[in-house]
């Protein structure tokens, strides 16, 4: 039995089941996300979202396969791998891997401090570059990504309390394909963060519990609790928030789009598009070269921006 | 993660580290008195509770409902699943002394991004 309360109701698993299978199908059919015949690769953390959402997907009969990135936030990553492995062994399915260090020479902790990024930063642009490749070259229809409700609604809220237009343009349940873009869709919108959590209980996936010891701090993390303490008060703010957004305001947004797009070029390294010469990923792989593998410390691990350890 | 369960639980049992126990009774100052008065009812008797980030325990004193529980260890319910064995336990029900739950966090993030995607 799981309580939601945006829905006023008690659920048994039986039902609770259902609810998301429906409410995961019927974000796709809503904004056109994924034809029936289409190749999707699912981005896989090993966490409760992105297996969830590969575990839904696959329910509801579509060709999915996972891309896993290694990190390489020391044990964390270990851990998170061998969760998205364990998923895919037992289900049947298959996981491409790629590996930070092995493949490109750096990993999140040593690869953000020599770029002088934040570790989320870094791992954002990271994921976005080879997820964006490995779909292209892997002959994928669709990238769908486990962003869930609150997750969008932490980033919409960030967006409008900065005001980034620019974002809050293109914050949007599917981006479409075009020249170097795979198109990337977000099954999971409907659907909250304690729904996915609870999904995965439900379903027997064991995921990763832990928190990646390099978001501590993130801002985005404070949004969603200061969201969540809105929604303990006013149950179905979250959503009202995000789909109301989608549904009033949205579209005024827009107008940016097709000239920011227009202004992209190739970047001269790895033909990626980009409005630069060489592209962001291509430079954080340049300045993260060579970089000495960055130590966490013990527990939780470190952020390296503050107090970082050197390996000898 | 922003583990505010993680926070609000330190506030709550103390500033704790890695595998610690510590006993809530119906005394704890922080909260108004929930279940059996007198609090504390032996070493290590009363609900069992299992947090994360850090991963810690803590007991309390049963009976006791999961909204009063998280009340008492000041933890929004948004936040949180309650799972005693391989079942979820909704807000409602009535934990006893010989319970074990565990108390997950569920947000979780870092590289959300702007939502803007490329």
């Amino acid at each position: 039995m799981i309580d939601v309360r945006r829905h006023n109701a008690n659920f048994c698993a039986e039902h609770f089941l259902r609810l998301c299978r429906d409410q995961t199908a019927r974000a796709i059919r809503d904004f056109d996300m994924i034809a029936p015949d289409e190749r999707v690769l699912v981005a896989v953390s090993g966490g409760k979202d992105s297996l969830a959402l590969w575990d839904l997907l696959v329910e509801l009969g579509y060709a999915v396969d996972g891309l896993y990135l290694g990190l390489g936030i020391g044990e964390y990553s270990d851990a998170s791998g061998d969760h998205a492995r364990a998923f895919a062994h037992g289900r049947g399915l298959h996981l491409v891997e790629v590996d930070l260090r092995d493949e490109y020479g750096y990993d999140i902790p040593s690869g953000a401090r020599a770029a002088r990024r934040a570790p989320c930063s870094a791992c954002g642009l990271s994921k976005r570059h080879l997820f964006d490749r490995a779909a292209i070259d892997g002959g994928y229809d669709v990238v769908a990504t486990g962003h869930n409700l609150d997750d969008e609604a932490a980033v919409l809220f960030g967006n409008v309390l900065h005001w980034h237009t620019e974002y809050l343009a293109r914050q949007l349940p599917v981006l479409a394909a075009r020249d170097g873009f795979p198109r990337k869709v977000k099954p999971l919108v409907r659907l909250g963060e304690r729904e996915m959590a609870a999904y995965c209980v439900l379903r027997g996936i064991d995921y990763q519990v832990d928190e990646c010891p390099m978001a501590d701090g993130n801002r985005h993390l404070a949004y969603k609790e200061s969201l969540n303490e809105v929604e303990r008060r006013s149950p179905g703010a979250k959503h009202d928030f995000y789909f109301g957004f989608l549904d009033r305001a949205s579209a005024r947004f827009r107008d940016g789009i097709v000239e920011e797009q227009a202004a992209l070029g190739r970047c001269t390294r790895c033909g990626a598009p980009t409005p630069t010469e060489v592209c962001a990923f291509c430079r954080l792989v340049e300045r993260a070269a060579g970089a000495q593998p960055v130590e966490l410390g013990p527990g939780r691990g470190g952020r390296p921006g503050r107090r970082p350890r050197v390996g000898s | 993660m922003a583990p505010r369960p993680a926070v609000a639980a330190r506030s709550a049992a103390g500033v704790l580290e890695g595998r610690r126990h510590r006993r809530l009774g119906s005394g704890t100052p922080e909260t108004p008195a929930e279940g059996r008065p007198g609090g504390a009812s032996g070493h290590d008797g009363g609900v069992k509770v299992l947090l994360r980030n850090p991963r810690r325990e803590v007991h309390v004193d049963g009976p006791i409902s999961v909204v009063a529980l998280l009340r008492r260890l000041d933890l929004n319910r948004e936040s949180v699943l309650v799972i005693r064995g391989d079942e979820l336990v909704p807000g409602d029900a009535q934990l006893e002394d010989a319970d074990e739950v565990e108390i997950r966090p569920v947000i979780s993030g870092g590289a959300v991004g702007t939502g803007a995607g490329r």
